[in-house]
């Protein structure tokens, strides 16, 4: 087995550190989020005292902010991405599996979507659905849990596909065609033999589908149609940090704190999926 | 030129098929252009509604709304009475497909010369700073690229303008926010295409022959990385048609990204709508050029 390299072992720590900053983040010895200060607005960083990375026009602690952002930013992310493989997955596999006429057809469907700006269609749907907040408030459903099927809907395409080379492989293998000739039917094989062989498929996919999707709820959020106040994401930041921009006061770090933080997720985020991608081909070899 | 026709077939099944969908979803849902504001009086209500035909049935709203689709009248805003919502969108075609081009060229142009730069000498000086940077503008999302670049070349150092769309200045940041990324992405797969290249024997006889450096990138390497470059750009124009629409928003370009998303806050459903169509459009007719493009650069790959 080849040892996982620096940068891989790096992009994993920092992972790791976000996640549990996320979670302890109210345990932390910081500023509440929420409270406003005038007397402390504006305050560029400190790096070492608080605020260790300065204050927001209302005076709100950014650290705070960016870490509490981080919370919702990786639910959404996780999320996102689950709804994104539980869709994108079956449809792959059903579709290689089967081979024939309804792989073509289920395809054809893919290829169809591809050439729709299914972000501009999302958005739109967003903005239909927005007209029935109040039944769905009702329910308990809120804008943040459409917005995991919404991005989920987004990213299941490139799932599929993978999904799909593999159960094509899959299809052909000795224990597949036992099981066929034993005459297993066929969701039972797609469940017991085709699916946990897609695992180490379904590893790659979500480190590489997980940051795209926050990217997309960081994106959704700037534009005004995603998180909404009283919660922050780091999307959310970055658009108040932009409102803050002005070129009289030097307030950059309003945005760049969010910015850094998106950044190096997203980093990690492709070290790490390097790095899965390495280790499983070289024990393939 | 049976190909052709095959293409503009699907191209039109696709905005057909769209503007279907998001017309029976528009018409569907509840709440309709006259009911927010005020309270309207029965009569002048029905005369409203039968001049919009919003009293017929939906099959007839939905033939109405394809004839005014297919000679470019895709009806009147929600939002802003007086005007129809084509009238508002293509007021904002120039100065997206401006933006557009503008993103394409700062992607081909510095990512095909650095991609190129970095093949020349691996693991030196240039190429370390190629990769470097590119991670980097790959990296950070585009719109947060855009805000440091304002803070910093309009507030900061006041070289550029910072909103606007009046002249050529007013796109320079724009188009650098909205092409970084791909330039970075660019970058790395012109690197590997010219590294795979500078390889071959042609290149070690055209080197023998005493050809200069720079004419052998020029005329042995270039026109060859231009084929994946090419096929790049189908699904590249994609995610600059997604960028557009947080970069009109943050440099105040009048573009039919901004015009989607105030319609997406105003609840203006029929302007969203012939956004939507509209994008799906040229979002169609763009991948469209890119695979002519890559048709003419090696005639073997058919359209």
């Amino acid at each position: 087995m080849m040892p996982l390299d620096t940068g891989t072992k790096i992009a994993i720590c920092f992972l790791f550190a976000l996640v549990i900053g996320a979670l302890v983040v109210p345990l932390l010895p910081l500023p509440n989020p929420a409270t406003f200060s005038l007397e402390h607005a504006l305050t560029p960083p400190n790096w070492i005292a608080s605020p260790v990375l300065g204050t927001d026009a209302q005076g709100r602690d950014i650290a705070a902010r960016v870490l509490w952002g981080a919370r919702v930013s990786l639910t959404v992310g996780l999320l996102g991405s689950l709804v994104a493989l539980l869709v994108g997955l079956p449809w792959g596999a059903v579709a290689g599996y089967r081979g024939g006429r309804i792989d073509r057809w289920m395809m054809r469907f893919c290829d169809g979507l591809e050439s729709v700006p299914l972000v501009v269609v999302v958005l739109f749907l967003l903005t239909l659905l927005q007209e029935y907040r109040i039944e769905m408030d009702k329910v308990g459903i809120e804008r943040i849990h459409l917005f995991y099927f919404a991005v989920g809907a987004l990213f299941w395409l490139p799932t599929a596909r993978v999904a799909r080379a593999e159960a094509l492989r899959l299809r052909k293998t000795a224990f597949v065609e036992a099981a066929q000739s034993l005459g297993a039917s066929t969701p039972s094989i797609l469940f017991r033999h085709v699916l946990p062989h897609l695992l180490a498929t379904v590893l790659v996919m979500l480190t590489l589908t997980l940051p795209r999707v926050m990217l997309m709820e960081a994106f959704l959020s700037f534009l005004g149609l995603g998180v909404e106040a009283p919660a922050v994401s780091w999307g959310t930041l970055a658009r108040d940090g932009l409102a803050t921009l002005n070129p009289l006061v030097d307030c950059w770090w309003i945005l760049a704190a969010p910015g850094a933080a998106l950044a190096l997720t997203l980093l990690a985020f492709q070290c790490l999926s390097d790095g899965v991608q390495k280790r499983l081909n070289s024990r393939e070899q | 030129m049976n190909a052709f026709l095959r293409r503009l077939g699907s191209w039109a099944l696709t905005i057909l098929a769209v503007h279907a969908v998001a017309f029976l979803l528009v018409r569907s849902t509840r709440g309709g252009p006259f009911d927010s504001e005020r309270s309207l009086s029965p009569e002048v209500r029905e005369a409203l509604e039968a001049h919009y035909h919003l009293d017929q049935s939906i099959l007839h709203q939905y033939i109405e709304a394809l004839r005014g689709l297919l000679r470019g009248n895709l009806g009147p805003s929600m939002h802003y009475r007086d005007l129809g919502v084509w009238e508002i969108l293509s007021a904002g075609i120039p100065v997206s497909l401006g933006l557009g081009l503008g993103g394409i060229l700062v992607a081909v142009v510095l990512g095909v010369t650095s991609g190129l730069g970095s093949a020349r000498r691996p693991s030196g000086k240039i190429d370390t700073i190629t990769r470097w940077t590119s991670s980097l503008v790959m990296g950070i999302p585009n719109f947060i690229l855009a805000g440091l670049g304002v803070a910093y070349f309009s507030f900061y150092l006041g070289w550029l303008p910072s909103a606007g769309s009046e002249q050529a200045t007013h796109f320079i940041l724009p188009s650098l926010a909205l092409g970084l990324p791909f330039a970075g992405q660019l970058s790395r797969l012109v690197r590997a295409e010219g590294l795979k290249i500078l390889a071959e024997d042609s290149i070690r006889a055209a080197r023998s022959r005493g050809l200069p450096e720079l004419h052998i990138l020029r005329f042995h390497v270039l026109p060859r990385t231009l084929v994946p470059v090419a096929a790049f750009l189908g699904p590249a124009t994609a995610g600059m048609l997604t960028g557009s629409l947080v970069i009109e928003q943050i440099f105040a370009l009048p573009g039919i990204g901004t015009h989607f998303v105030q319609a997406a806050l105003n609840r203006d459903y029929t302007l969203a709508l012939g956004a939507t169509v509209l994008y799906t459009a040229l979002l169609g007719a763009a991948t469209w050029a890119a695979d002519i493009w890559v048709s003419r650069l090696d005639p073997r790959i058919e359209t």
